[in-house]
């Protein structure tokens, strides 16, 4: 029995990215069957650049019927660094966003992402579940603006990480992190129960073309299940260019571990731990660890999921993605 | 670079004068397969004076038939500050002896009469490895002695046939920091040196050295089965060490991390290792020293070849055989 109190008030941090469009999917079809209420979408730099985003983000809410939820425009980088466009496609998205409906929200006339977080977060104190699946520059921006305003969220959750495998983006850092190492300290600075869905437990999660086919095949011709069709494929394409799935033809979908911990968190083993983030090291930069000598340590500061389900987690995300695609319209 | 069955292998011990690294020396001093030429001093556990004295102390409690040279090496690290563990050691990196007496009073470890060689310990490596094709350094403390002959006469120092080192943590957490191995973490910047070098090393690290353990037990039982100078040596010196590992990690005894670089070099057999490529991480907030390998599917062995054997298992039974029989 679901009541309104428990239904999570997200805002979605995001740079979309492939595997951030799968997330994106499932969190709006459990928006659809009226378990979540999305409150904006934060579009950041990140995956591909800040306008592509935005754009794409626009485009998916589009694409899944919620043209009304706002956009913010992300918070600029102050030191560019490569991004990930030879994994997600130059647009993102696989550079399918061609065959989608062109966006809708005006970049140039959005708020940014940091100012929306800061006003939702202050005038709804406690309720405000923040999920953010991108380098964390936008909340970093808005706790440097206004300090302690992370805190005002009910949750935050984020994917990013690696602390007992190898990373993706270097031998020794995951993306998100590495992307703005800086910003990430700050979050995990701003308080003392971050939860966080590294590349320990993402690198698990593969999301394969079969599962994709068992969520389009009650309705392949809508325009959502064909560019979902397309995007896999193209995903599988990078994943094992880049031998991310041992040789498996499915792609990592790191993102959606966050929606497994908000609505099925018992597929997660999570560790309490004192996360820290390396911001001055060569080889090491955007390296997240835990120090788990025997001596004593205080500051505490997160969550970090270790183990998942995989089976029960996409049993679920599965059966939820098929709501929102089995009734999408056809064009 | 295999020994001939019956043939000792030239060997040069670069160390740091602490604890472990004298139960490994004992253990080289009494090896028939190791024809130890010298032992080369470094900072690190301790001063390079004190470090070269223990060595000294060590060769004088087990007198072998011929001495090594000794000699003094660096005295810090190739950039960063110097780092000791006179906390772990003791404050001369060897439990404090000049506090124990015998029954009638005297000192038990009296002023040593032997120094070590006026030679330094870059010229006297250079000039031993242009001596042999398959000379092999263990290497027990950080590695600036190693960085600083490698820069001098990088040529020389590549017809090294193996440099075994006791140093880093592939796939455990460090000691010194939560990061970092000790001997990485007092000099990083040598440690990338001796990576970088070419010459073939085998990385003895904190992955099989925690299967090493040596419980303040055993030593005790020793000294009442076979009381020598020896044994008693043993129980001296461990004392401060042991009581470290007691206080600070609930285990009393300690870890052979250098005595098991040591067996290494006497039988590979005992350990199990991954090729790796190896680099080590020198400007981190908190991973100095770390030592960092590329384990993922999508590695470039081509850009970046492994450059060392890093040891990951070791056979514990076999090993305790070994260390008891030598020492």
């Amino acid at each position: 029995m679901t009541t309104p109190l428990t239904h999570p008030r997200i805002i979605l941090d995001t740079d979309p990215g492939g595997d951030d469009i799968y997330a994106f999917l499932w969190l709006l079809s459990l928006v659809k069957s009226g378990l979540a209420e999305l409150v904006a979408v934060t579009s950041a730099d990140g995956n591909v650049a800040a306008k592509r985003t935005f754009s794409s983000a626009s485009q998916i809410l589009n694409l899944a019927g919620f043209p009304e939820i706002k956009v913010g425009r992300g918070v600029p980088i102050k030191q560019v660094v490569e991004d990930a466009g030879h994994i997600h496609g130059a647009d993102g998205m696989g550079n399918l966003s061609h065959t989608l409906p062109p966006a809708t929200h005006n970049f140039d006339e959005a708020r940014y992402s940091d100012d929306i977080i800061i006003d939702e977060l202050n005038a709804n104190p406690g309720e405000i579940t923040i999920v953010a699946i991108g380098p964390l520059t936008n909340l970093a921006a808005a706790e440097t603006k206004s300090p302690g305003i992370l805190r005002k969220a009910k949750e935050i959750v984020i994917m990013g990480g690696a602390f007992f495998c190898s990373g993706n983006v270097t031998p020794h850092a995951e993306f998100n992190i590495w992307f703005n190492a800086e910003a990430a300290q700050t979050v995990f600075d701003s308080r003392d129960d971050i939860v966080v869905m590294p590349l320990d437990v993402t690198r698990h999660l593969i999301f394969t073309r079969d599962m994709t086919q068992a969520v389009t095949q009650a309705n392949p011709q809508s325009k959502l299940s064909q560019f979902l069709i397309a995007l896999c494929e193209f995903m599988i394409g990078t994943a094992l260019g880049y031998r991310e799935t041992a040789g498996i033809p499915g792609l990592l979908v790191h993102d959606a571990a966050t929606l497994g911990y908000l609505f099925y968190p018992e597929t997660l083993m999570l560790k309490r731990a004192k996360v820290r983030v390396e911001t001055k090291g060569e080889l090491t930069l955007g390296q997240t660890s835990i120090d788990s000598r025997p001596a004593p340590k205080t500051g505490a500061n997160a969550w970090v999921a270790l183990q998942v389900d995989e089976s029960k987690f996409f049993t679920s995300f599965v059966e939820d993605l098929k709501q929102l695609f089995t009734t999408a319209e056809l064009s | 670079m295999i020994a001939l069955p019956n043939q000792p292998v030239p060997v040069i011990v670069d160390t740091d004068g602490g604890v472990d690294d004298a139960l490994a020396l004992i253990m080289a001093l009494n090896s028939p397969q190791l024809d130890l030429k010298a032992v080369t001093v470094v900072a690190g556990n301790i001063n390079v004076e004190q470090a070269a004295n223990n060595v000294l102390r060590v060769i004088s409690i087990v007198e072998p038939d011929t001495s090594p040279i000794v000699a003094k090496g660096c005295e810090k690290p190739l950039l960063k500050p110097p780092f000791n563990a006179a906390g772990i050691h003791g404050a001369d990196g060897l439990g404090e002896l000049d506090q124990f007496q015998e029954a009638d009073g005297t000192p038990r470890y009296p002023k040593l009469t032997t120094k070590p060689s006026t030679e330094n310990a870059i010229d006297l490596l250079l000039s031993v490895a242009k001596e042999y094709d398959n000379l092999t350094i263990i290497a027990l403390g950080p590695l600036t002695n190693l960085a600083t002959a490698i820069q001098k006469d990088g040529a020389t120092m590549k017809k090294i046939g193996r440099i075994i080192i006791m140093g880093g943590a592939v796939t455990v957490p460090g000691n010194i920091s939560a990061a970092a191995e000790f001997n990485f973490f007092v000099d990083p910047d040598a440690a990338q040196v001796v990576m970088e070098s070419g010459i073939p090393i085998t990385l003895v690290g904190l992955d099989v050295a925690m299967k090493a353990p040596l419980p303040r037990q055993v030593v005790e039982d020793n000294l009442q089965r076979r009381p020598s100078k020896l044994s008693q040596f043993i129980a001296d010196c461990t004392g401060i060490y042991m009581a470290f590992y007691r206080d600070n990690e609930g285990f009393y005894g300690c870890y052979l991390h250098d005595p098991l670089a040591m067996a290494v070099a006497i039988d590979p057999s005992l350990v199990r290792t991954e090729s790796l490529h190896m680099m080590v991480e020198t400007q981190g907030r908190f991973t100095t020293g770390m030592s960092l390998a590329d384990r993922r599917d999508r590695r470039d062995e081509e850009t970046n070849p492994p450059n060392v054997e890093a040891c990951l298992d070791v056979d514990t039974e076999r090993f305790m055989q070994l260390f008891d029989r030598l020492v």
